[in-house]
């Protein structure tokens, strides 16, 4: 007997116990899955709401500068959409091995005019942009947070969409980015994931921002040429 | 059953999702008010590698702009000014935000750690998904118990298997002899499920597992004020508080 050779390592965990089976769907009582879904408040991401390095200072609940997990950068995105362009169009660009390493692997600088990180990012700049992007990507998983930085006009799937392609990247999932600002408003972004099953990739991406009433956005994503 | 809910937190107890959206910072912020309710001294700490949102969930008195980068970066401070590095919960919990302009280190959480100790203030450190960072080693140094928290749902609960895998590579069969598994309800149609199945899979294999039911007032996504908390909520995060103690004393109650 030929075994599939794929067929093994797609359920790697079934020894703890087998699948449970999706939930029904719902019949007689149709929205209430909708519920607990809570569309972000529209003013989240206010310009003040950088992080604030500054020593103790205490305030009210009206003082949000809370970092703000929102925003970043980028690109990966969409996975369903441009992770899968790249895939396929660009072979260098795509599984390419980067160096795993457990701690430290994604320090926070600055090099020139390339900046490295994985922080939380917001809206003002375009590298906060791209951060706040794959942040909400990679570490908040939400579809809807990343999508926040996102021009509402950009050619960039929707915050349903995006979430699909947070959902196909293994919980866990590491990033890293080197964003440089290649010309106003347009960035060369290297994206590097670690998996939780150690494995790396890395991507190699543009990104353009736009400013819109005081807030920066990203405006597209796509993989570099 | 009630001698056993009155007891104190431990020292650290460890709140790890399995998933994103599991429900780890709202056990985190549901054990400390818990306690806090109770007048024990503990403080919530945001032990995820860039920072979460704990503060912004539950500061419901005060919200701190500082984080405990600040905190760590200051030394040894006194408790004036510890405390005004920390948000507060109106229950009395003090909240360590990470700002998130620097990703979490090891030597950060050992003097952090240390700190707390040395206060004699129990933490709830909501470590969001991630048990195998490296800065966790001052965390998973002592036998703290775990509480690993799945949302009731069959993908969650498939996922929870590469969680409990996690645990068990890095911390052995000691690390998942002290997890409880936490479900937690989001869904208000009610437990989509089968718990008891759960629970005959894992028998023997972690210390036990508990559930908080689904929550009107959390279920809004707004800042949680654990007085309006339903009275099974708060009766859930006391179970799950029981447990933590009962684990962190040593006691074998398994599923």
């Amino acid at each position: 007997m030929t075994e599939p050779p794929n067929r093994a390592p797609l359920d790697r965990f079934s020894h703890w116990f087998p699948p449970f089976a999706s939930a029904p769907a719902p019949r007689s009582t149709a929205p209430a899955a909708e519920t607990e879904q809570q569309p972000p408040a529209p003013t989240w991401l206010t310009p003040g709401d950088e992080p604030d390095p500054t020593p103790p200072v205490r305030g009210g609940r009206d003082k949000q500068t809370l970092a703000v997990a929102g925003a970043a950068a980028a690109v990966i995105a969409v996975l369903a959409g441009v992770v899968a362009v790249i895939a396929s169009t660009s072979g260098d660009a795509s599984g390419t091995p980067v160096a795993a390493a457990d701690s430290g692997w994604c320090v926070e600088s600055r090099d020139g005019s390339t900046e490295t990180g994985n922080g939380p990012g917001g809206t003002s700049d375009g590298v906060a942009a791209i951060l706040g992007f794959d942040h909400a990507y990679y570490v908040a998983r939400s579809g809807a947070k990343a999508r926040e930085v996102v021009a509402p006009d950009a050619p960039v799937g929707s915050a349903e969409t995006i979430q699909g392609g947070i959902d196909s990247v293994p919980e866990g999932t590491e990033h890293c980015l080197a964003i440089t600002e290649t010309e106003p408003g347009r960035y060369a972004v290297t994206l590097s994931e670690l998996r939780p099953d150690g494995s790396a990739k890395k991507y190699e991406q543009v990104v353009t921002t736009a400013d819109r009433d005081g807030r920066t956005y990203i405006t597209s994503i796509g993989d570099a040429k | 059953m009630t001698d056993q809910l009155l007891q104190a937190l431990p020292v650290s107890t460890l709140v790890l999702g399995a998933c994103g959206g599991a429900g780890a910072t709202t056990t985190t912020l549901g054990l400390a008010n818990t306690a806090a309710a109770r007048g024990g001294a503990v403080v919530a700490v945001d032990a995820t590698p860039a920072g979460g949102d704990v503060a912004e969930r539950g500061a419901d008195a005060v919200l701190s702009v500082s984080g405990l980068e600040q905190l760590v970066a200051a030394g040894p401070v006194a408790d004036d000014v510890f405390d005004g590095y920390c948000s507060r919960t109106s229950a009395g919990t003090r909240i360590l935000n990470r700002i998130g302009n620097q990703t979490a280190s090891e030597r950060e959480f050992h003097t952090l750690t240390g700190s707390l100790r040395a206060r004699g203030v129990s933490a709830v450190h909501d470590l969001g998904h991630r048990l195998r960072a490296a800065y966790l080693a001052p965390l998973l140094a002592t036998p703290s118990p775990i509480v690993l928290v799945v949302p009731c749902r069959a993908d969650a609960f498939n996922r929870l298997r590469s969680a409990l895998q996690s645990i068990g590579d890095t911390l052995g069969e000691p690390g998942l002899a002290r997890t409880v598994v936490t479900v937690s309800n989001q869904d208000a149609t009610g437990w989509q499920v089968d718990i008891d199945l759960l629970r005959e899979y894992l028998g023997g294999q972690v210390w036990g597992i508990e559930t908080i039911p689904y929550d009107e007032h959390l279920g809004m996504g707004i800042v949680i004020d654990h007085s309006k908390l339903a009275p099974d909520t708060r009766a859930a995060y006391e179970r799950v508080s029981a447990a933590a103690s009962a684990i962190a004393e040593g006691r074998p109650e398994r599923v």
